[in-house]
């Protein structure tokens, strides 16, 4: 799908967080790599690691120190000196306090929430952590590609 | 005088709560890389953030 549209001006700006169950344990490079595998792409940005929550989360992450000896090992998690994340006890990220003023605010509930944003750089929808298909997800990017205003309510409550 | 004062606050503070709020996504600046990467590269595209996990 990221395919299909790419061309007619749709990215995706993926950002690394682990406030979540601590499942982001990675370095930025491991997240970026684990990413690119599971969309089966790699040429959309996935960004450094950072705080989405406004409060901090106590979570252990492989230290970055160690990438280097870990990178290709694929049970680094288990095997690789874990830190404390300053990433997930950080303060929250500019571009979530952007991206949560109303009416898109409230908590990111999981990994995986969304956001998409047209070509002036607001805020058009707030899309909860499943499938973004199920909650009218490409209508509304068609509509964003096209500039046509979307449908005035969310067909799914966001989480 | 008072006047003067008003105009002087207004001028100090807009700029500062204009940085605090943004109107646009693409005004921002973010990591990756471990360097600094305005987003400013994808202004005019449509896109979506997301949050990722890898467990």
């Amino acid at each position: 799908m990221y395919e299909t549209y790419r061309d007619r001006g749709f990215e995706i700006i993926a950002f690394p967080a682990n406030q979540f169950g601590c499942q982001a344990p990675g370095t930025s490079e491991m997240e970026r790599a684990y990413a690119y595998k599971k969309f089966g792409v790699d040429t959309f940005p996935v960004m450094d690691k950072i705080a989405v929550k406004a409060k901090p989360v106590k979570c252990k992450g492989i230290d970055p120190a160690s990438y280097e000896e870990f990178k290709d090992d694929p049970d680094a998690v288990l095997t690789a000196p874990l830190v404390d994340d300053v990433t997930s006890s950080a303060k929250q990220s500019p571009v979530y306090e952007f991206l949560k003023s109303p009416p898109f605010d409230g908590e990111i509930p999981w990994n995986y929430t969304k956001f998409l944003v047209g070509r002036d750089g607001r805020v058009l929808r707030r899309y909860g952590p499943g499938d973004p298909l199920e909650q009218g997800f490409e209508e509304d990017l068609k509509r964003a590609l096209d500039g046509v205003a979307l449908t005035a309510k969310p067909r799914n409550p966001y989480l | 005088m008072a006047r003067v004062a008003t105009l002087a606050a207004m001028v100090t503070v807009t700029p500062a709560r204009a940085a605090e709020s943004p109107e646009s996504l693409y005004d921002l600046t973010v990591m990756q890389y471990g360097k600094p990467t305005p987003l400013a590269a994808y202004r005019g595209k449509v896109s979506v953030v997301v949050n990722v996990a890898s467990e």
